[in-house]
């Protein structure tokens, strides 16, 4: 299976630990599949500036000709879109963020309705999964949790995945994760 | 009251939310209302001198896009500032407003639970509400006079900031009438000409004929 992986990690060494587990599991993975990674906070990859390029003048081409050229290609390949994050202010991380909004080329400016509301059709027939893993070291508030699987649950509207994964990754249930994507 | 405005457009200073500000804190009797001026996001290399201009302020207002189902990313990396920096916001009110280019306000009603969670429990402020507008794309293309029901609307959220109250619990019912689309306007948006106007109409605008689904990586 083709998997592109969102590193997510801020950069700060608050988040040393986090990346020690998302550094374990990206192991894992390597071993069973093709892995293209993605450390966002060390690429060379800018925060979309909302010029909607993408969608009116060079149709699924971003104008910020950067490391997120790369990770568009990616995507078309891909089975797999994996985003890992900690959470940081309540929610995923800004870095994770910024990969998301990268994403925006791969819509179709045009609208359907799907399940009742407004989406944005997708631009390629490419099905894929879609996943997030909380990278949790017990500074995960509940509240906060509930929120952004909620929010993932909003996502997978948007993106319509074959199948839309959320885990919380612990430091005794790693093995679980591998295994459920595995069985993809 | 002193009050810092955050434009969190990534579209900066030619976004809709930067059309919006003068409807809400230029509404009418809203003169004890002292901007600040306004802090665009989308320069991440002023977040730092914006933390500064914050210390003075008594309250805040964020104006925003809904952007991939949350707050833009420019938006969440000063979060993550604020977060560090909590004591300057600590105790101080705190209004959102956020717009979506989708017309429903089911598209923002998880964003504005974080809103409220970010403010009240991360932050320590006194979060005062968040204001939903959907279908705000369509900013770019009418003169303000075709959005004097709006400019109503959010003349209640100017008071409610002169005032230090709570956005009142209806102003997103009176904005947006329903969390969902009627059948009928499902109805609507199956009808191609209609919901692909205004993107077609962008295209045009760029002088040559451009097939908007093209897929370059495939």
């Amino acid at each position: 299976m083709n998997i592109t992986l969102v590193d997510g990690v801020n950069k700060d060494s608050k988040w040393d630990k986090h990346r020690q587990s998302l550094s374990i599991l990206k192991e894992g993975l390597n071993r069973d599949h093709h892995v293209d990674y993605f450390p966002i906070a060390q690429m060379n990859m800018t925060h979309c500036q909302g010029c909607w390029d993408c969608w009116t003048k060079t149709p699924g081409i971003c104008r910020l000709k950067d490391d997120g050229v790369d990770y568009l290609k990616s995507l078309i390949r891909s089975d797999l879109l994996l985003f890992v994050s900690p959470v940081s202010a309540g929610f995923l991380t800004s870095e994770t963020k910024k990969a998301l909004d990268r994403f925006i080329p791969e819509a179709l400016p045009y609208i359907e309705i799907h399940k009742g509301e407004c989406h944005h059709k997708k631009r390629y027939s490419h099905t894929r999964s879609v996943g997030f893993v909380l990278l949790d070291q017990n500074d995960i508030d509940s509240e906060a949790r509930e929120i952004i699987f909620d929010t993932i649950d909003r996502i997978g509207l948007n993106m319509q995945p074959e199948s839309l994964l959320k885990f919380n990754l612990t430091s005794d249930n790693i093995e679980e994760i591998r295994n459920e994507i595995n069985s993809l | 009251m002193k009050l810092t405005v955050f434009n969190g457009s990534p579209r900066g200073k030619s976004s809709n939310s930067t059309r919006m500000i003068p409807w809400i804190i230029s509404s009418e009797g809203n003169n004890e209302t002292a901007m600040e001026e306004i802090c665009y996001l989308n320069k991440l290399s002023a977040h730092e001198n914006y933390l500064k201009k914050a210390q003075s302020a008594e309250g805040f207002l964020f104006v925003f896009p809904l952007y991939v189902d949350s707050m833009p990313g420019i938006t969440k990396s000063f979060f993550e500032l604020m977060e560090k920096h909590k004591v300057i916001f600590s105790g101080k009110p705190v209004y959102f407003i956020i717009h979506s280019g989708f017309p429903e306000m089911i598209q923002s009603k998880t964003l504005s639970r974080y809103l409220g969670y970010f403010s009240s429990k991360v932050m320590a402020m006194d979060y005062k509400g968040t204001v939903i507008i959907g279908g705000s794309e369509s900013l770019q293309m009418a003169p303000d006079g075709a959005y004097r029901k709006l400019q109503s609307h959010l003349k209640i959220v100017g008071n409610s900031i002169k005032n230090r109250e709570m956005i009142p619990d209806n102003t997103n019912l009176l904005i947006n009438k329903r969390d969902r689309l009627t059948a009928f306007q499902q109805f609507i948006f199956t009808i191609n000409p209609l919901k692909n106007f205004y993107w077609n109409y962008r295209a045009k605008q760029q002088g040559i004929k451009i097939d908007l689904t093209d897929q370059p990586y495939a």
